[in-house]
Order: C-alpha cells, then sequence, then structure tokens
C-alpha cells in the first residue's frame, strides 16, 4: 500500500507544482479583470510618467520656466516686445533716418560691439555720420525681425539681417514647444506668425512639425531637476541647457546635436546633408523678408538687405553638426540670398575666431574676439554703404 | 472556482505586458501618425 494511498488529502508536490505553473499561464493567457486593472494601471502611470518628463516649465530650471509662465504664449512676448519698439519709435524724431539697422538673436547682439566700434569704424571709412540702429534681442526670431524692421520709418540704408540655422530652422517650432501640452506633435505657427504673414500679404504657413529635439538626450540631464520635483527637495536647479556662462556638456550638446540632425539632415552614404524641409523652413523665412523689402520699397524707403550668419563654435560644426551639413547650409542660404540679390556673409574665418572665443556653441563674448569680428563686419559694410551712397 | 495566487499573478503580468503595449502602440501611433514627417511644407 503506497503512502498515497493511506493519505488521500495531501497532494504529491509534483501535481501541485504543476497545478500551479498550469494556473500560472492560464492567468497570463486568459482575461481576467486583475489583468484589466493592470493594465489600466501600467498605461496611466505612464502616461502620467510621460507627461511629467515632458513638462518643460518643471523641468527646465529657473531660467526658461521663468521665461515661459511670464510668457504664456511666445505671441505676447513678441507683442510685447515690438510694441514697446513701436512705442519707442513713435517718440522718436521722425527726421531720423538710419544707415545701418540690425536685427538678430543673442549670438549676433554679443558677438556686435556696440559701443561705438562700429560706428566709428564705419564713419573713419566713408567720412561722414553714419546712423546705426541696433534692434538684435535674445531669442528673437525671423518674424520679430521682419516685424521690427517694419516698425522703423526713415530707412534709407542697409537692413542687416541676422541669420543662423538656429533662427532658420529652430525658432519658430521652439515659439510652439513653449506652449505645448505634453505632445510631441505641434502646427509650426502661432497667431503672431500667421497676423504677420497676412500682414505681409502672405498665406498662413502650414506646417506640423516635431520637437525638434531627441527626446531623452534632451532630457536626461534634466532628470535631477525631475527627481527634485517629485522628492519635494526644492526648487528646480537651472538647466545645463540655459545657463550663461557654463560650458554645456559634452554630451549634452552632442545629444541635442543628434536631436537636431535628426530632424534637419538627411544622411546617405556616410554623408549629412541640409533635409528638403530645412531648405523650405530657409525660404519660407527668406520670402517673408522679400516681402517687407517690397513693402519698404513701396512706402519709398531706399533698404538694402543683407545677410550675416551667427558665429558657431567650430568644435562644434566639425564634431557636432558636421562640416558637410554646414557647407550645405551655407549653399543653400548663399543661394536663396543671391537670388534675391543680397549679400550673404559669414565672418568667422575673417574674424579668426575659434573654440577658445565661445562660451557655448553659438555665443562668443570675449572682448578680442568682438572686436575681431566687429572689425571684419565695418570691412564688409563700408562697400555695401558707399554703395548706398553712391545711389543716393 | 476560486483562483489561485498562480492565476493572480499571471494575470497581473499579462496586465503589465499589456499595458506597455497599449502604451507603446499609441505613443507610435501619436508621433508616427500622419507619415512621420518631421516638418511637412505646403508653400504658399
Amino acid at each position: 500500500v503506497s503512502k498515497a494511498a493511506t493519505e488521500p488529502n495531501q497532494v504529491r508536490p509534483d501535481l501541485e507544482a504543476a497545478s500551479a505553473s498550469r494556473q500560472f499561464l492560464r492567468g497570463l493567457s486568459t482575461p481576467s479583470a486583475p489583468a484589466l486593472v493592470m493594465c489600466l494601471l501600467v498605461f496611466l502611470g505612464l502616461h502620467g510618467a510621460g507627461i511629467l518628463a515632458l513638462n518643460e516649465e518643471a523641468l527646465a530650471g529657473p531660467g526658461l520656466a521663468g521665461r515661459i509662465a511670464s510668457n504664456p504664449d511666445n505671441d505676447s512676448y513678441l507683442w510685447t516686445t515690438s510694441r514697446a519698439y513701436a512705442a519707442h519709435f513713435a517718440r522718436l524724431d521722425t527726421q531720423v533716418s538710419f544707415d545701418l539697422v540690425i536685427v538678430g538673436g543673442s549670438g549676433h547682439s554679443e558677438v556686435i560691439r556696440r559701443d561705438g566700434q562700429l560706428e566709428g569704424g564705419l564713419e573713419a571709412e566713408l567720412g561722414c555720420e553714419v546712423e546705426v540702429l541696433h534692434l538684435q534681442g535674445a531669442g528673437q526670431d525671423l518674424y520679430e525681425s521682419a516685424t521690427l524692421v517694419d516698425l522703423v520709418g526713415g530707412l534709407k540704408g542697409v537692413v542687416l539681417l541676422g541669420v543662423s540655422p538656429l533662427r532658420f530652422l529652430t525658432m519658430t517650432p521652439k515659439a510652439r514647444l513653449e506652449h505645448h501640452e505634453g505632445g510631441r506633435r505641434q502646427p509650426i505657427a502661432g497667431a503672431f506668425e500667421d497676423e504677420e504673414r497676412e500682414r505681409f500679404g502672405l498665406e498662413p504657413l502650414s506646417l506640423t512639425g516635431v520637437h525638434y529635439v531627441d527626446h531623452f538626450n534632451f532630457y536626461a540631464p534634466r532628470l535631477p531637476n525631475l527627481f527634485r520635483s517629485l522628492l519635494w527637495l526644492g526648487p528646480a536647479t537651472e538647466s545645463p541647457f540655459y545657463s550663461r556662462g557654463i560650458p554645456w556638456p559634452e554630451e549634452a550638446i552632442a545629444g541635442a546635436a543628434a536631436g537636431f540632425m535628426k530632424t534637419l539632415g538627411r544622411s546617405a552614404g556616410g554623408k549629412t546633408s541640409l533635409s528638403d524641409s530645412a531648405r523650405d523652413m530657409i525660404r519660407a523665412n527668406l520670402d517673408l523678408v522679400s516681402r517687407l523689402s517690397t513693402r519698404l520699397a513701396r512706402r519709398g524707403e531706399s533698404a538694402r538687405f543683407a545677410l550675416l550668419e551667427a558665429p558657431l563654435d567650430p568644435d562644434f560644426i566639425e564634431n557636432s553638426l558636421g562640416a558637410e551639413w554646414y557647407v550645405d547650409y551655407k549653399n543653400c542660404v548663399e543661394r536663396l540670398a543671391s537670388e534675391r540679390d543680397w549679400p550673404y556673409w559669414s565672418l568667422s574665418a575673417e574674424a579668426r575666431l575659434t573654440h577658445k572665443d565661445f562660451y557655448n556653441v553659438n555665443h562668443c563674448y570675449g572682448l578680442s574676439a568682438r572686436r575681431r569680428f566687429t572689425a571684419a563686419l565695418v570691412s564688409q559694410l563700408r562697400g555695401l554703404v558707399s554703395r548706398q551712397g553712391d545711389d543716393k | 472556482v476560486k483562483e489561485g495566487f498562480p492565476f493572480v499573478l499571471g494575470a497581473l503580468l499579462q496586465g503589465v505586458f499589456l499595458g506597455v503595449l497599449l502604451f507603446v502602440a499609441i505613443v507610435q501611433l501619436y508621433v508616427h501618425g500622419s507619415g512621420a514627417q518631421v516638418f511637412r511644407y505646403q508653400g504658399f
């Protein structure tokens, strides 16, 4: 008589194990209430984590967060800036006419000296007084530039339009990025852009875009801020992307550049070139400026346009953007500018700018670098401003 | 029939798997929903 037969209530261990694994497999393969509940919990958890991870305002640190908080959308920021300028111009002596108006972003603002070197240099070259109006501002995009130039009266000389890959290709998407709500895809154009385009006689833009920076690489450096906010450890610290004077960490630059290239570059045979959509963005921006130029001519103002490329750290171009991509970009801008008979200047070589002159990838603020760049700009402008003078 | 602990464990694991799958599927549909175009420009 076996032992099992004498103890009928005791299940054999091997049978019990087989039954447990069968139950486990049945649980795994059949629909059930616990599976449904768990599925919903996991989905909602991931969704919540995603929203939290995409929350720029909480994670960007005081720099960008402050700007977003005080400007619920980019449009109001643009309006505030342009209306302030409009009020300023309204008070200006209407007899003043400007020989040179410069618009651009922070890269241009910082590298062109405003302490008289530019004016003095031009006056020495031309032998007459030169009136320069500096309208460069941090984060200014090409729509803002066009609006600001349109607000200025008495343009008789040169409008120097600062350009850069960032201004052409990411500023408008950035405008939407600043007030997206957890989503990645957003239309590229806001009410301000639409109104401006209408004012300049252009149709509203019909663009949609994906956040231009690779998410993981862009947000990874912000993870410490995420943990700070989750653990109530106090306010977020300054993000390395937005802090001034602190070198960007190499891996963050490489990550951001990889995301940038993913959107704006096209790789073939180991070479990366400018994508068609990037060319379209450049053309769209220059079309707007063309309309501005026509508008000014109709107003009887004899302004000549010239494009000035913002300096970029040569190491960044070489190692992250890719020299081929940058050459392709510059060729594209040059071709589109020559179609409109606008000079296009890139003065980094003339100004002998090196990696050491830059405190981050697109800003250099050293006095020596600014002197060299401003001198190179004076020598370029000399020909153009005097040509304008001869035309009068 | 009263289900045992192994069944519940299996069901929870199934839930985790399906939840992740659902999330990834929805994100992919959302991001690449309209032809995975990074920028679409339709002219003036």
